[in-house]
């Protein structure tokens, strides 16, 4: 029964410090404090070189969770995590994660096991070319070939993945590479990660922005995530103030503002908020700050393109990602650089103060208020949970400093729309890539990197179910997190688009009543209610993240009163949003 | 028609990610020569399509961590 693990592993009588040691020893150096995945075969090493070392290591029950924990973690403390899975499927179980952290622009490290170098392309066991599948979704890859090379390529990996624009590097390690002797030196990586640095913002460019925003009549300024991860919130505060200018954000965006800044519109977009899309539809000129154009905030983009064309619209681009400026739309001005520094130089060439649009600011607002007042009509006009009421009431449970963190699906989208943001940074949501199944596992790393701050997952009942069992690592590792779970057994989103651009033709979207997700709290040690009106909502989840106790909310939901609006259909532009009944606005301004 | 030049190091990783950006990019792969020297590969594209779309090809290109050194011009250029 017992196998001899000496010889070429050399676990135990090893005199000199192997590869993996001194990757350990690096981590140690670059501040990881956990490394989260599943060990395997071809990782082993690595795994063994971390035993009794001072770096948490955060068993997962999939590989997919602790990537999605590691952006949750990323999201939170601005710094990458480590992720360590094995070769074949635990690389390949990685793949969303990344992707979805490629599209989000959050930076991670992957450490993948590789087999030996003297098998390499004969397919042996749990052989998977990683670096080719990943080649698209990383910022960084390497596979490591010689033991001198192997710190090396976690320094450039985590380097890259925080310089300019964050991302999910990737390094692939073969087994008997971990187990070499480690060189006492180190072989150079040739790559060129100085070009991350941001080049200093144009001042001919800014001062040619500031012109425009001083001379507009209805500015806005259009945040993304890039403004979250360049801390520049102040600045575009103080912008927003000095230009009376609305704020309007993408989905990522939405946590860079506090939503109780009175010129915050909200997220634009497929289900952003009606006066963010009739913010950004009506403007004349657009401050976009770290964004990247995604067809999710404007539908399309013929109607911005022919108005920046024929000048009617002067749309301002500042971004860290030269490759973003003019991919999609191409400004009027386009500024390569950090936005924070870009948006403090750009308020130093404001030298005139203009005057308030309060007539424009009016309409916008009286967009808002209609929504609210239409909203509240239909949800207390239904006898289950409505999703937008449920929120208001978990709004008024959780702290202002509350790190919210939500799965895919018509959940999310209520929470697009319907959540308010106190402090930047504390809404953390797959937008790019919309990975159902992001929530817990993004969740518990989140609560890993603040155990101070309480944690709160929305989820929607299919979300839940593709990462639950990462649900164990809430008492295994003391994750206290709160799940609330949108339970209207369908894929509604998906659904809602079958409803109306489908013909009602329901196929594969209804789930059955399985699994008791009472049930599923039991059997992970974890509290469970199942409220029957918003005040038992209210008081279960207050109390829990008062009382940093973890608990599972099933809120039923009636799957045929779940239609997310307002709602722009793909491929329409913003002014055509469909609106809840009894809002009767145009989202088109007329100046008389 | 433009030329995309390229210097990468001697890595068929590297050449890998050069050409998984250039598939993607909506121009026309019209010639593509790669040479080896010393410790580089000099990858030489010609291609063919709108303005915007080469430059949108020569931005991503230019963000890999890999090129070293990236170059666009006239096709006139003798390789």
């Amino acid at each position: 029964m017992f196998f001899n693990v000496g010889g070429s592993f050399g676990a135990h009588t090893r005199d000199s410090k192997r590869v993996v040691d001194k990757l350990a020893e690096t981590f140690k150096t670059y501040g990881v404090k956990h490394v989260l995945g599943i060990p395997g075969g071809s990782i082993m090493a690595l795994y063994d070189a971390l035993y009794g070392q001072d770096i948490d290591v955060v068993l997962f029950r999939h590989e997919q969770g602790a990537i999605h924990a590691a952006e949750g973690y990323a999201r939170v403390v601005g710094r990458p995590a480590v992720v360590a899975a094995t070769s074949g499927p635990g690389a390949a179980n990685l793949v969303t994660g990344l992707a979805d952290a490629y599209m989000d622009s959050t930076p991670l490290v992957a450490i993948t096991g590789q087999v030996a170098t003297s098998i390499f392309g004969r397919d042996g066991f749990q052989e998977t070319d990683i670096p080719g599948i990943v080649t698209p979704i990383t910022k960084f890859v390497y596979q490591v070939r010689r033991p001198a090379e192997a710190t090396a390529a976690f320094k450039a990996a985590y380097e890259i993945s925080v310089l300019g624009r964050p991302g999910p590097t990737l390094i692939d390690l073969p087994r008997d590479i971990q187990l070499n002797a480690a060189p006492d030196y180190e072989e150079r990586i040739q790559i060129n990660k100085e070009k991350f640095i941001p080049p200093p913002p144009d001042p001919e460019k800014l001062r040619l922005a500031a012109k425009h925003l001083v001379e507009a009549n209805r500015p806005v300024i259009l945040v993304g995530g890039g403004v979250i991860w360049s801390g520049a919130t102040p600045e575009v505060l103080e912008l927003s103030k000095t230009l009376y200018a609305p704020i309007v954000s993408t989905l990522p965006g939405k946590a860079a503002v506090p939503h109780d800044f009175p010129l915050y519109m909200g997220p634009a977009g497929m289900h952003g908020r009606a006066e963010a899309d009739a913010a950004l539809a009506n403007a004349d000129v657009i401050l976009a700050v770290g964004t990247r154009f995604s067809d999710r905030t404007w539908g399309r983009f013929k109607e911005l393109q022919d108005a920046v064309r024929s000048g009617r619209m002067k749309l301002i681009h500042v971004d860290i990602d030269q490759s973003e400026i003019g991919k999609n739309v191409k400004p009027t001005v386009g500024i390569v650089g950090d936005a924070k520094e870009a948006l403090r130089k750009l308020i130093d060439f404001l030298d005139v103060v203009p005057k308030a649009n309060q007539k424009y600011l009016g309409w916008l607002l009286e967009i808002r208020k209609r929504y609210e007042e239409a909203m509240a009509k239909i949800a207390d006009s239904t006898p289950s949970f409505h999703p937008w009421k449920a929120l208001k009431a978990l709004r008024r449970a959780a702290p202002r400093d509350t790190i919210t963190v939500t799965g895919v699906g018509s959940h999310q989208m209520w929470t697009e729309i319907a959540w308010d943001v106190y402090e930047p940074g504390t809404y953390i949501t797959s937008a790019g890539l919309g990975t159902m199944g992001f929530c817990v596992p993004a969740a518990l790393g989140a609560k890993l990197a603040a155990r101070d701050k309480p944690v709160l997952c929305i989820d929607g009942d299919g979300s839940f179910q593709m990462t639950m069992n990462n649900l164990a690592l809430v008492r295994d590792y003391d994750l206290p997190i709160v799940v609330a779970i949108f339970d209207n057994r369908a894929l509604q989103l998906v659904k809602q688009w079958q409803i109306y651009l489908y013909q009602r033709r329901i196929i594969a979207t209804e789930f059955s009543q399985r699994p008791d997700f009472l049930k599923i709290a039991e059997a992970y040690d974890i509290d469970a209610v199942k409220p029957e009106t918003y005040e038992q909502l209210e008081s279960a989840v207050a109390r829990a993240l008062r009382n940093n106790e973890p608990l599972i909310v099933d809120l039923t939901i009636d799957s045929e009163i779940d239609i997310v609006l307002p709602w722009v259909k793909p491929g329409d532009w913003l002014t055509s949003a469909v609106l809840p009944e009894g809002m009767n606005v145009k989202l088109v301004y007329e100046e008389n | 028609m433009r030329r995309i030049s390229i210097s990468t190091p001697k890595s068929l990783d590297a050449l890998g990610r050069v050409i998984a950006i250039t598939r993607r990019a909506k121009v026309q792969l019209v010639d593509m020569v790669v040479a080896s020297e010393d410790s580089m590969y000099r990858v030489h594209m010609k291609v063919e399509g709108p303005h915007d779309e080469v430059q949108w090809l020569v931005a991503k290109l230019d963000k890999l961590p890999e090129v070293l050194r990236i170059d666009e011009g006239d096709i006139d250029i003798n390789y």
